[in-house]
């Protein structure tokens, strides 16, 4: 991002704004509906982060920062949409089972859901490493201070979060019959209940 | 009860997941409407200076539906009426006590009189209450709840239908604040209990115990942990009471949070809750738990 522009967008200046949103605007509402996956809060979130972003500009220290300060606030939102939203509630224990996925009947369809349930199943904080690990592709010292978090606490997120969903995936790919290696957390249905 | 999966995650799971993310991204026409939204609305929003300017915000439109609120100008007056009828009852009591002493002991008016009037007056003047050994400052502020929420602990799946978060921290901007004492760096601590309903969206209740630190350039705030609950995952209102640190040693501030769950009430697009605060500073503590 223009340093530039960030500083005449912190001095006020309207049309540096607007050019800054018009650049980053897609990039975030897409790292937004990556960690919250639904596109209305998705909206809300990036949109908040960005009026928030407006507000509080002229307290941006560094102006070259700008990038990952907006990820942060745009987290952030993530986080808050998701504590009022309750379409869905990120720590959810899932009542209705699933059907054991037949991925080689539906392929890549099946596949994308069965990802898209395991995603579901990790909490907010595990979804925005992820996100910003895998989506946005920061390194994962650059996702810690996004998140200003210890390097440590960043890097035993993703590793809980991609260890969450190859549970997910194993106990949900296994066969109706087979339901008795389930976790209590992602229960598969019929033998586990 | 679980079974363990190997913890190791798989460098083809870490691409499977990374490709499903990026497959799955939106495409920029989908957040087209959101931007020009957006470039709509900023121009109106004004920018804040940092500690300066705009830390005065009005709230905009009053309660909103479901929030009890009191009228602030009611609160003000029940609570004066309830000081005075505090320091109006000390004076008569001291009055009264003054008034034993000297008929009961005759001559001996001269002497130096024993008991609490004294003890507490030391002056000639019979102190006209015991307020002005004990003053009370109100003050009252307002708190966001802002976007600097910090989980430092994973927050874990939910276990028997209670999803156990431990050491949120959440930095709490002090949008204004009547008494400097309490104008500082504001941080709260948190670990919650959210009771899940059996399906989703069902409504729950979150137990929570939280504390909360004022630091300030003079001294600092100590607040007592307490338990809280509300009806959803939210912040309800509730009381603090706060030990007074360095400059402040020997003080207790106590308040009542009036929690805003949108914070755009305070006109303010900023993430988190709002808070009216409103409260009293004494000297001394807190009365100590009853006896059984």
């Amino acid at each position: 991002m223009d340093v530039q522009l960030v500083t005449r967008a912190q001095r006020g200046d309207h049309a540096a704004f607007a050019e800054i949103a018009t650049a980053t605007y897609g990039r975030l509402h897409s790292m937004a509906f990556g960690i919250l996956r639904d596109r209305a809060l998705a909206e809300d979130a990036t949109q908040q982060a960005m009026l928030d972003a407006w507000r509080n500009l002229p307290k941006l220290r560094d102006p070259a920062r700008f990038e990952a300060w907006i990820y942060r606030l745009v987290v952030n939102a993530c986080y808050a949409e998701s504590r009022r939203a309750r379409r869905w509630l990120p720590n959810m224990p899932i009542d209705t089972p699933l059907m054991p996925v037949a991925r080689d009947e539906i392929g890549g369809v099946a596949d994308r859901d069965l990802l898209d349930h395991s995603f579901r199943q990790l909490s907010v904080e595990q979804r925005a490493v992820l996100v910003l690990r895998h989506l946005v592709g920061l390194p994962l010292d650059e996702v810690a201070r996004v998140l200003d978090i210890p390097s440590g606490t960043a890097r035993s997120r993703l590793y809980r979060a991609l260890q969450g969903m190859r549970s997910a995936i194993e106990a949900e790919s296994r066969p109706p019959t087979g339901g008795s290696a389930a976790t209590n957390q992602f229960p598969t249905g019929a033998g586990t209940r | 009860m679980s079974v363990r999966h190997d913890p190791r995650p798989d460098p083809k799971t870490e691409r499977r997941v990374s490709t499903w993310l990026a497959d799955t991204d939106l495409t920029p026409l989908e957040a087209g409407s959101g931007l020009e939204r957006l470039i709509d609305a900023f121009p109106s929003t004004p920018q804040v200076r940092r500690r300066h300017l705009g830390r005065r915000l009005e709230r905009a439109g009053g309660a909103r539906r479901g929030t009890r609120r009191l009228d602030p100008a009611t609160v003000t007056d029940r609570r004066k009426r309830l000081m005075f009828s505090f320091v109006g009852l000390t004076a008569a009591l001291a009055v009264l006590a003054v008034g034993i002493t000297q008929f009961g002991t005759g001559d001996q008016v001269s002497q130096p009189a024993t008991g609490a009037v004294d003890a507490a007056s030391p002056s000639p003047s019979v102190s006209p209450s015991r307020s002005g050994d004990r003053p009370a400052a109100e003050f009252t502020a307002r708190w966001l709840f802002s976007g600097a929420f910090q989980p430092y602990a994973d927050t874990g799946l939910a276990v028997n239908g209670v999803s156990e978060t431990r050491g949120e921290r959440y930095a709490v901007e002090v949008i204004s604040s009547s008494d400097p004492r309490l104008d500082g760096d504001v941080t709260s601590h948190q670990n919650n209990d959210a009771y899940l309903g059996t399906q989703l969206g069902d409504p729950v209740f979150t137990v929570r115990t939280m504390d909360y630190r004022i630091e300030t350039a003079e001294g600092a705030w100590r607040g007592l942990p307490e338990a809280t609950i509300s009806l959803d995952r939210g912040i309800a209102d509730h009381t603090i009471v706060l030990i007074g640190e360095g400059a402040y040693d020997g003080l207790t501030a106590v308040a009542l949070l009036d929690v805003d769950p949108d914070a755009e009430t305070f006109g303010d697009p900023s993430l988190g809750w709002g808070a009216d605060v409103r409260g009293y500073i004494f000297q001394g503590d807190v009365p100590p738990p009853p006896q059984r």
